[in-house]
């Protein structure tokens, strides 16, 4: 043999992993933003009634977008594990296929996030109403490319978080993977921190005296992730299959 | 069926030995393949096999490659010619052991089995 | 393909503080039906694990088809270990699940599960966990069997079955394994009724091999012998004695290791010689009072 192939597993399964946890997060995707367009629309309604509109509504779900799918993937992390290795396949096509779907699930909530966004603007605009962004993220209120870059990474880090807290109490059981939270799951804390303006040291937007904060943040933020998906990756590599008892 | 507690491959042996001895399988006749007899009797088929292999090398079974197991020509007599020499050891004489412990003289016993027989 | 061969040489699994394997060996023959057999808690459900890479070993070497298992990506594919908890998502459709697993893995016979659902009267549609234990057990044994992998662990899979069930497996497993030669491996505490199946026989007590060899021999070196206390006692000095019963002068005692003179020993001092159900040997290598470690005769 010329090449290691017993060190990289095969594209098939990988990319048969990926899809199908794909597909089960896109699936409770749907059923998410079903249910925030209903929540968003009913609030503008409440709101007009009592008062006047004059901020974006939809930019409240970010909160939800980022940590509904963190605790899908922390679920969906402990309960596949058995069920991959039972069906013959390896923990690193399992530790691949995971990641790339953790990313493909962060695209997919970025883009359905943004796109939302775009649509309550141009419904707001077309009944004269403002329409701003007032949250924590000033980074990404100045435009549209600023905020799904943005989004993006954050949701990147906080989906490899889920991954890596549900391994974390697969391997490490519940006492030390509560108390390792703070590295597993405090990431994302940090990723929201990165893209604010005044978060004391956290701030990007001040380092390297304020030269494109966006780039510095990005970068601080990949950094995050790629640590976290190098951690995921090892502790899925050693992990065991419980010994569940149904 | 086979379920004394000789081990399966001498149960199934004996069974094939008896069905030779009755006629009941006939010289140069095949018998069940060891698949058969897995499938029929719910075993390994190695311990059927096992069974073939004790009664090839006995001299009652031959093998004909490719097709199966046969009953090789002169089987019935020789096994009648083993049972006739072990018939002594293996019934008469337990039989009189049996006997001695109760009290039965060999007269008894001998009067009883020719009023069985009866007159030839 | 005839299947996988195994072979395991010093295996120690440890969990924690807790060994449940202690350095053992033995191999399983390519292509034949073996029994792993063992009380609760001697390690067998462990030694598959770690065959299927469940699990990862303490020391040892495991071979698999000639290689070591671990995130061994042609090896896993070939490999197939059912437990009795199933491991198949549980809130998916049965149905789910056996497309999944036609899709992951390359020798799975979709006809041949479809044909075990029906034979285990199990309905496609249902979810693992609003199945009965025995219809779980079932299709557990589905699972297993439609995989067709060269090497199939079973662990205890037939336990929570009715006997229905179990004896329809039992044709299942003969008759696909008779059509698709492979390695199998059935692990149970419960002897009697799998006996039949098994070519090859490993019994695991308290994490190490007990013996290892073909059933018959193993069925072969276990011997009872019947007579008059003395006698008995006599015979059978300085013999692997695993069990003693007495009635009145009468005694009977279990040997382990016949010996071809045996019979006509027996025969000279009016001894009674009888074999020993699989079951039985079984029970008595195993049940010994903790402390007792020598096989020898202790009284």
């Amino acid at each position: 043999m010329s090449i290691d192939t017993a060190r990289l597993p095969a594209r098939s399964s990988v990319r048969a992993t990926a899809s199908w946890l794909l597909g089960m997060n896109v699936y409770l995707a749907a059923w998410f933003w079903g249910m925030a367009i209903v929540v968003v629309t009913a609030a503008i309604v409440v709101i007009t009634v009592v008062g006047e509109v004059n901020m974006s509504i939809m930019a409240f779900a970010r909160q939800g977008a980022v940590w509904f799918p963190f605790s899908v993937l922390i679920a969906i992390t402990a309960a596949y594990l058995p069920v991959h290795v039972a069906a013959g396949l390896t923990r690193r096509s399992l530790a691949l296929g995971s990641l790339v779907a953790a990313l493909g699930t962060a695209l997919a909530y970025s883009a359905a996030y943004c796109g939302l966004l775009l649509v309550e603007r141009a419904v707001f605009g077309a009944l004269d109403w403002q329409w701003r962004i007032f949250d924590d993220v000033p980074l990404a209120s100045t435009d549209m490319a600023t905020m799904l870059v943005s989004t993006v990474l954050l949701l990147v880090v906080a989906d490899v978080s889920g991954l890596l807290v549900g391994i974390s109490y697969q391997r490490l059981g519940g006492w030390w993977g509560t108390l390792a939270l703070p590295l597993t799951a405090g990431p994302v804390v940090l990723a929201f921190a990165i893209f604010e303006v005044d978060a004391g040291p956290f701030s990007t937007s001040e380092w390297f005296g304020g030269a494109r904060p966006l780039l510095v943040a990005s970068l601080a933020t990949l950094l995050i992730a790629g640590a976290m998906a190098f951690a995921f990756d090892r502790l899925t590599r050693g992990a065991s299959v419980p010994n569940r008892t149904a | 069926m086979f379920d004394g507690r000789d081990p399966l491959y001498v149960q199934i042996a004996d069974q094939i030995r008896s069905d030779v001895l009755t006629g009941a399988l006939r010289a140069e006749e095949q018998v069940m393949s060891t698949t058969q007899y897995a499938t029929t009797f719910r075993i390994n088929p190695a311990t059927a096999a096992k069974a073939f292999t004790e009664l090839v090398d006995e001299g009652v079974l031959y093998k004909r490659r490719g097709i199966g197991m046969f009953v090789a020509e002169g089987a019935r007599e020789q096994l009648l010619a083993q049972r006739r020499a072990s018939f002594f050891a293996d019934v008469v004489e337990p039989m009189l052991e049996q006997a001695r412990v109760l009290g039965i003289g060999v007269e008894e016993i001998v009067e009883r089995l020719r009023e069985k027989e009866g007159p030839r | 393909m005839s299947g996988f061969g195994v072979e395991v040489r010093d295996l120690t699994a440890r969990y924690d503080t807790t060994v449940a394997l202690d350095a053992v060996s033995f191999t399983i023959r390519p292509g034949v039906i073996t029994g792993l057999l063992g009380r609760n808690g001697s390690g067998k459900t462990t030694a598959l694990s770690v065959l299927a890479a469940f699990r990862r070993r303490t020391s040892g070497t495991v071979l698999v088809d000639g290689e070591d298992p671990w995130e061994n990506e042609r090896v896993l594919a070939g490999t197939c270990l059912v437990r009795e908890s199933g491991d198949v998502a549980i809130d998916q459709s049965l149905t789910r699940t056996l497309d999944f697993l036609g899709d992951r893995r390359p020798t799975f016979s979709r006809e041949l599960a479809d044909s075990l659902m029906d034979r285990f009267e199990l309905d496609p549609h249902t979810k693992p966990n609003k199945l009965s234990r025995g219809k779980r057990s079932a299709f557990g044994v589905v699972v297993g069997l439609a995989s067709r992998t060269p090497l199939t662990l079973l662990d205890e899979v037939h336990l929570g079955m009715d006997a229905p069930s179990r004896y329809a497996f039992y044709d299942v497993l003969l008759a696909d394994w008779l059509e698709h030669p492979r390695t199998i491996v059935l692990s149970s505490h419960l002897i009697g009724e799998v006996e039949r199946l098994l070519e090859d026989v490993v019994v695991l007590d308290r994490g190490t091999v007990l013996t290892a060899s073909d059933a018959e021999t193993l069925r072969g070196g276990g011997v009872t012998v019947t007579g008059p206390a003395d006698v008995v006692a006599e015979f059978v000095a300085d013999r692997n004695v695993v069990a003693r019963q007495q009635l009145g002068r009468t005694a009977q005692a279990t040997l382990v290791g016949a010996r071809a003179d045996d019979v006509d020993r027996a025969r000279q001092v009016g001894l009674e010689l009888g074999p020993v159900a699989l079951q039985d040997l079984f029970v008595h290598l195993t049940d010994r009072p903790a402390g007792a470690q020598s096989t020898e005769e202790s009284r």
